[in-house]
Formats: C-alpha cells, structure tokens, sequence
C-alpha cells in the first residue's frame, strides 16, 4: 500500500521541487543541517547541562513541526484522503501508507538527522546504548511527524468556523511578533541570566517529560546502565506514536468517507433599511463577508494578536514605550492582512464585472467595511496603551501616525489587491487559511512600505514640534488628516478606474488562466511573477525600517534622552558615531526605496495596458 | 435603456424595450480567437444568434464553448474578434451591452458567505432595482427554483446543484434580454431540470433569446431551434437544427465531425465478462 503512494509523492516532489521554491528548500534544509550540527555539540556534552540543552534543542525542534502545519509550509503537495476515497482501502492501510509517503522528502529527512544526534551522546555508552539512541531517533521523529500531522488535520476541520480561524491565528501570530520583536525579547532573556546557565529549575524536568525529550531520558538511562529504563522510555515513544497513528487514522476516516460534516449557516439578518441604497448595501454585503469568512476573520485576527504580543514583549524588558503603539500596529498589520482583498473573493469577480457602473460603489464599500472593522479596535487599543503608560509626550507622535495608517490602509487595500492579487481557492474549496492565503509575501510588504511612506511628512512635521518648532505638533496633525484622506480617496479611485479598465484580466489571474499569447508578447515580463512580487514587496516593505531607526536615533540624540529602545539603538553610541551611523542607515533605506521605484517606474513604463 | 423593477422576470413587458425588438441579432460574434500561455483555445469562432431563437453550443470536452461564451458577454478579453449583443459592441460600450443580458458561466464563484436570499437582494441593489423590487425579485426566484426553504443556507454550503440553480437566479435577476448559460443543467435533479427548461422556453416564446452550451445532444434537439458545433476552437458547423445535423441524428452529425464513432469500441480483454 504504502509503495506507490510514496511513488507518487516522490513524482509530486520532483515536480513541485524547480526554482525558486527548490531554492527555497535547499535552503531550510542547509539551515536544517546546520541546527542538526550544533545539536551533535551540545549531545557530546555528557554533562547533566549539557543533556539539558539537548532536551531544550529537541524541544524547540519538536515544537517547530507542530507549528508548521499552522504557517502552511509545506503541504501543497501533499497528497490527500479525500484523493482515495473510493479505494476499497481500510483507513488504516490508508493512513499508514499516507504516513509513509509523507516521510520522503527533505523535512522529514533531516529531522530524523537531527534527532539521530542522540547517537553522538549514546556512542561513548557502548553498542546497547547506540541502539537505544537510533530507535529513539527515529521514533521521536515519527512521532512529530504524526503530531504535526493532527494539527494540520485539525486545523481542516476547525477553519472552516470562525472560532477555528480566530483560534488559528494565535500560536501563528505570537511567534511572528516574538520574531519581529527578537531583539528586545533578547534583552528580556539576557536579563533573566537564561544564557548564563542560570536555567530556571522547571526547565530540567519540563524538556525531559515532553515528548521530544525522552530519547534523551532513554540514552541517560542506558548510560546508568538501567537497561529497563532506557527500555521503558523507547516504549513510551513507540506507545505514543501509536496512538497519534490512531489518532490521525481517525481522521483519515472522516476524510475518506465524504466531506466532512461542516453544516453552517449564516445568521439570517435582515437588511437594514439603511442599506437601501446602493452603497448601504454593498457596504452591508462586504461587511457580512468580513463576519464570516474565516479566511478574512484570520488575517483580522493575526493582526490583532501579532499587535497585543509585540507591543507586551517590552514590558518584560521593562519598559511600556510600545503600548501606545498596539493601535498603529494592528492598523498596519490589518492593512496588510487585507492587501488581497479582491484576490480572497475569488473569481466572484464576474459578478461585479457584469454590472458595469458599479465599480466605483464596490471599492469605495470594500474601504468602508474595512475601516469599519479596523478603526474601532485600533483606536481603543491606541487609547488603552496610551493609558497604561502614563502621562508622555507619546501622544503627539502616536495619534497622527494613528489617522495615517487609517485612511492610507483603507486606500490601500483596495489599490494593491486590484493591481497585483494573488488566487486563492473558493470559500467551498478551502482547507485551511495558511495553505489557501496564497503567497502575499510581497503585497503584505508593499503595503507596510507603503503605509511607512505616507506616515513620513507627518511625522518629520511631529518631530520638528518635538525638536523645538511649536507649530510643528498642530501641522503634523493636519499633515495627517490630509494625507489619510488624500491615500484614502486617490487609490480607491485608482482601484475603481483599474476595475473599470482592465476587470477582465483581473478575473483571468484569479481563475489562474494564463496570460493569452499575444498579451504575452506585448506585456513586460510578468512583473507579477511570485519571486518578483516578493522581491519589490520586501524593498518597499523594508526601506522604511533603516530610515524610521535613522530618524528616530537623530532625534533622540538631538533631545538627549537615552536610548530604550531596539529603533534608537544607534544612539547608544557616541554623539559623534551616533549621527553617523543614523545618516548612514537613512542612506540605505533612500537606496533601498529609489531602486524599488525604478523597478515599479520600469513595469509601468513597459506595460501596454497603463 | 431603464429597469422597470415592478414586473416579474421572464416576462416580455418586464424587459426594457420588450415586445417589438429591432431586426438585430441578439448576439453577434465573429473571428473570436484567444489563447492561453502557448496554446490557442478559440481559433476562429463566429455565432449568429438571431432575436427570438433558443441556440445551443455543442462540442467536445476541451474545444473552446466555454472559453468563446466568456468572450461574448465580456467576462473574457480576446485576443481578436468582436461580440455584439443586440448591436452593441461588449467591448466598446460595456454598460449598455450587459444590461441586456444575464450569464451563468461554468465554474466561476460567488460571494459564497451570502445566502442565496441576501445574494441576490445585493445583487438585484447592483443592477439599479430598488430594495423592494429587489427583495420581491429575490423571493419570486428563491420560489421558482425551489430554494425558498435555504433560508439560512450560506452559497458556500449549497451542492453543485443548488450553486447552478442560484447562479441561474443571477442571470434572470436583471429581466435580460439574452440568457447565456454555460452547462445550465449539469447537476441539477430532474424536477429543477424540468422547472428550467419550462422557464427557458417560455422565456423564448416570450420573445427572449437564449443561448446555452450543453453536452446533451437529446437536450440540445428537444430545446434549440439553431446550432453552433465548436471543434478544436473554431466553429465546425452553424444554422438551423436541421442545416447542423442534415438527415442524421445531432449526436451522429456531431460524432461524424469528430471524425469518432461509438459503434465498434474496442474493449480491451481484461475488462471483458
């Protein structure tokens, strides 16, 4: 059974496995092989110590596998129950051969390198400890596979409610906004002495009794010569992996036999009778699908956790300066989870585009349902975070910035999804948020640039206020207010004319037609290709950080206030070098914006349809 | 061209301009070509769709129906050629064109969060209609195609049945002029099936036009006055019924321009009783 599933995944493999996304793949798998070294250092440390570090390298490995699922790495190629329904297979076969094919491919090998580590610690214990450790090995290994396995497959089944979708953005969300937020979390841990070898006294105990740890329970045991301990861990590895064999087999059934019973139904509202105009209810239809569609419902509400996790890391560093900017974050964060806003409905598209007219009413009810479901939350938890840290000038800075990422998001999420939107399956068809999102990589970042550029006037005005210009705080106000209306009426206009012009080959990329011959020997090279996409996405996304971490340590030299945070952190050094180094990394941001705009000038010029 | 939104589609006074429609046909494509990538899909496809006439589309898997359907109501951009409803260019003056005709193309999505009841009072908001008329139009085809029991159902939950039945809702929710149904009865039970061709011939005695593209040849015979046989991207044969299938059956004349026949199948052994 298990033969020729896993003779097709090695065909999908080798057909999956072709530029950038083999690019891709090599690379983790490098970066794989690298971890799965430091790993071997750390297990030929015999030092209770050194098992520890061990125990909490697996830990983090382990927990790495259980996330996977939730980021969408992987999978696409997976091969799937429902694909063999109607084989007289028993779920068991099924599962077991699904299990098997999932183990050919890069992941799978070097993790089983990776716990095979243990081998380097059970050598030096003689040849029953060695084969202790290889059976642990490969046991734990199988062991995440299978629970990264349920997790996925949960993780089908409850996205498709919206409590699914919102629980499923959580886990994703804090560890992007740790990630965002690493080098003040690295504060927080240099600070608690963790990397001083002061462990708290949980962590001994805690990374042995998971899982992940019990092959190195087993080599310790077997290094005491406690032949039935080291026994009796393999067997719990080989227990559990058992029952979550079971487990995952379950649903393997459920998927096998038929669609899953995912019955909903929508609240049967009214329509209110102020929606009795064109646009009241395209507002109101729009405003519905952000009610109930989990797809929109997870970007919502990653935006909304990444926003609390990473303006709370500080505190653990001691300081309160990111609360007052949860608001701003989760406005941007927002902004970005919608930058697909046209592309997540789908080729629904034709719909619009048979009512000829309407365009204009579409995209100026999509920027309505948007503000409508961001600007109230974001100005709540700017008014919460400006609370809880107290009377400070942070106010002045926070509150345009606040205005801006407002109106230029709801501006922007219309313009970038018309322009560049990326497919994704239908509502009906969907598995789950991270696999059907579809690679936005680049609009994500497009947007956070491009919200950090509208901001810019503003806050050079603000800072100008702060430096001693009294005007400047009342015009960095006004600044804003111009610039959210002028970003949200100018690309919302944009979109509708985008619409109006060019809906037909809107809807083509959304049905994933290709390009017809003709257009492609006109059109410029696709500059919507994924890898290009990523790469102008990433400079416009990024130019803006080297330049807001100049401007922000200029300022704080020039006030003479001590640098508290990751954004001033060229202030930390002489006056002299401080300046230098600020002018220096506004340099880099300028280049990194000047050449992302010769690209977009480039495309824009080359494109027939301008 | 105004909506008259108080009338109950279907019905010749309900259509703008209904009764005496001018000698044009009601859709006109000629030299529709359109490829994808490298390959051409419609190399030449002309249809003549007189004011009046129930026309069926017919080819094989593959051949360019669907594609060529797309190009003439404007939800597909070609490459070369042109497509006239009722003498309006689609291309040219998009907002006149499609307010005379109502679509339901084969495997496009719709909002699918909405029920079908909210779907279609948006929709009918879209087209111009008040929210009375639009509410009253909602319900007359909810009932007609036996979707009123849905109530709560949102379009994402409905079978491939229901989603056809709904998307045919959409077509007729703006009293078209012209219907163009991609596969209208393709997963549709038996007694819709017969609910939508009484519609769709009462819709042509009225004075309507229809096209629709069908693998059904008996379907096509028993429905259509004039057809279009699509092969390999061009239009192989159109006329009358009769012009197309000249003497024979449809489904031999359609099988003799495939150059395919059914009668002498070689089975292989091992599939043999």
């Amino acid at each position: 059974m298990a033969a020729p599933l896993i003779a097709m995944r090695w065909r999908l493999l080798g057909r999956s496995l072709r530029g950038a996304r083999a690019a891709w793949v090599a690379a983790l798998s490098l970066a794989g092989l690298g971890c799965a070294a430091v790993a071997a250092v750390l297990a030929a440390d015999a030092s209770h110590s050194g098992r520890t570090g061990l125990a909490v390298a697996f830990a983090v490995w382990g927990a790495g596998w259980l996330v996977v699922p939730l980021v969408g790495i992987g999978g696409r190629d997976a091969l799937k129950p429902e694909h063999f329904a109607r084989h007289g297979l028993t779920h068991r076969r099924l599962s077991a051969g699904l299990l098997g094919a999932s183990m050919v491919g890069a992941g799978f090998a070097v993790t089983v390198l990776f716990f095979g580590t243990l081998a380097v610690a059970a050598a030096p214990l003689g040849p029953a400890a060695l084969a202790v450790a290889v059976a642990a090995a490969v046991l734990t290994a199988v062991v995440a596979l299978l629970g990264s396995k349920i997790v996925a497959a949960t993780l089908a089944e409850t996205m498709h409610t919206r409590t699914g979708a919102v629980l499923a953005s959580l886990p994703w969300a804090v560890v992007a906004a740790a990630a965002s937020n690493g080098a003040v979390l690295l504060v927080a841990v240099g600070r608690s002495g963790f990397l001083g070898g002061r462990w708290p006294a949980w962590l001994d105990g805690g990374v042995r009794s998971v899982p992940s740890g019990w092959g190195v329970g087993a080599v310790e045991a077997a290094g005491r010569g406690d032949v039935l301990g080291a026994l009796a861990w393999v067997l719990a590895l080989a227990g559990l992996g058992l029952a979550l064999f079971s487990g995952w087999a379950r649903f393997t059934r459920r998927r096998s036999s038929g669609p899953v019973g995912r019955t909903r139904h929508a609240r049967a509202l009214p329509v209110p009778a102020w929606a009795d105009s064109l646009a009241g209810g395209a507002l109101v239809k729009e405003s519905r699908a952000w009610a109930r569609d989990p797809l929109r419902l997870y970007h919502w509400f990653f935006a909304l956790w990444f926003a609390l996790v990473y303006c709370a890391i500080p505190v653990l560093a001691g300081t309160t300066a990111y609360l007052p900017w949860a608001g701003v974050v989760f406005g941007i964060l927002a902004a970005a989870g919608a930058a697909n806003l046209y592309g997540i409905d789908g080729t629904a598209l034709w719909l619009t585009l048979m009512r000829p007219g309407r365009e204009r009413a579409d995209v100026r009810a999509r920027q309505a349902a948007w503000l409508l479901t961001t600007a109230p939350v974001a100005i709540a938890l700017t008014g919460a975070g400006l609370a809880l840290d107290g009377p400070s000038v942070m106010a002045a800075w926070v509150v345009p910035v606040l205005v801006v990422v407002l109106g230029a998001g709801a501006g922007l999420v219309v313009a970038i999804s018309v322009r560049a939107p990326v497919a994704v399956p239908d509502a009906h068809r969907r598995t789950t948020p991270a696999e059907d999102a579809g690679n936005t990589v680049g609009l994500v970042w497009a947007v956070i640039g491009l919200l950090a550029a509208a901001v810019a006037p503003s806050l050079a005005l603000t800072a100008a206020g702060v430096l001693g210009w009294p005007p400047g705080a009342g015009a960095g106000l006004v600044c804003a207010a111009v610039t959210a209306v002028a970003a949200w009426w100018g690309p919302g206009r944009l979109a509708a004319r985008r619409l109006e012009r060019r809906g037909p080959e809107l809807l083509d990329r959304l049905a994933g037609r290709a390009p017809s011959r003709t257009a492609a020997r006109t059109a410029a090279p696709d500059p919507r290709s994924d890898t290009a996409r990523v790469a102008l996405g990433l400079s416009l996304g990024a130019g803006w950080t080297p330049i807001a971490m100049g401007v922000l340590s200029l300022v704080t030299v020039a006030d003479g206030s001590p640098s508290s945070t990751a954004w001033t952190l060229p202030a930390r050094l002489p006056a002299r070098w401080a300046v230098l180094c600020a002018l220096c990394l506004i340099a880099v941001g300028v280049f990194v914006y000047a050449r992302a705009g010769r690209l977009v000038w480039s495309r824009i010029r080359s494109r027939p349809d301008r | 061209m105004t909506e008259d939104p108080g009338h109950v589609p279907g019905t010749a006074s309900s259509r703008p301009g209904g009764g005496a429609f001018p000698p044009v046909p009601a859709l006109h494509a000629t030299g529709l070509r359109r490829s994808f990538g490298g390959t051409v899909a419609v190399d030449g496809v002309d249809l003549l769709v007189p004011a009046g006439s129930f026309f069926g589309v017919v080819g094989p898997n593959g051949a360019g129906k669907s594609t060529s359907l797309l190009m003439a109501v404007g939800l597909l951009r070609p490459d070369a050629g042109t497509a006239r409803i009722f003498g309006v260019d689609v291309w040219a003056d998009p907002v006149r064109a499609k307010r005379m005709v109502g679509v339901l193309p084969d495997g496009l999505a719709l909002p699918e969060r909405l029920t079908g009841r909210e779907l279609l009072h948006y929709l009918g908001r879209l087209d111009g209609l008040d929210g009375a008329s639009a509410a009253r139009r909602a319900d007359d085809l909810l009932r007609l195609f036996g979707l009123d029991g849905t109530g709560r159902t949102a379009v994402g939950e409905y079978s491939t049945g229901m989603r056809k039945k709904i998307g045919l809702a959409t077509a007729l929710l703006n009293a078209p002029r012209l219907l163009v149904l991609d596969e209208p009865f393709e997963a549709v039970d038996p007694v819709s099936g017969a609910v939508i061709r009484g519609l769709l011939e009462r819709f042509v005695a009225d004075g309507g036009s229809v096209v629709l593209s069908s693998h059904s040849m008996s379907l096509v015979e028993e429905l259509c006055d004039r057809v279009a046989v699509i092969v390999a991207g061009r239009t192989a044969r159109e006329g009358t019924l009769d012009e197309v299938r000249r003497g024979e059956s449809l489904h031999d004349a359609f099988a003799g321009l495939l150059g395919a026949s059914t009668a002498n199948v070689e089975m292989p052994a091992w599939l043999r009783r």
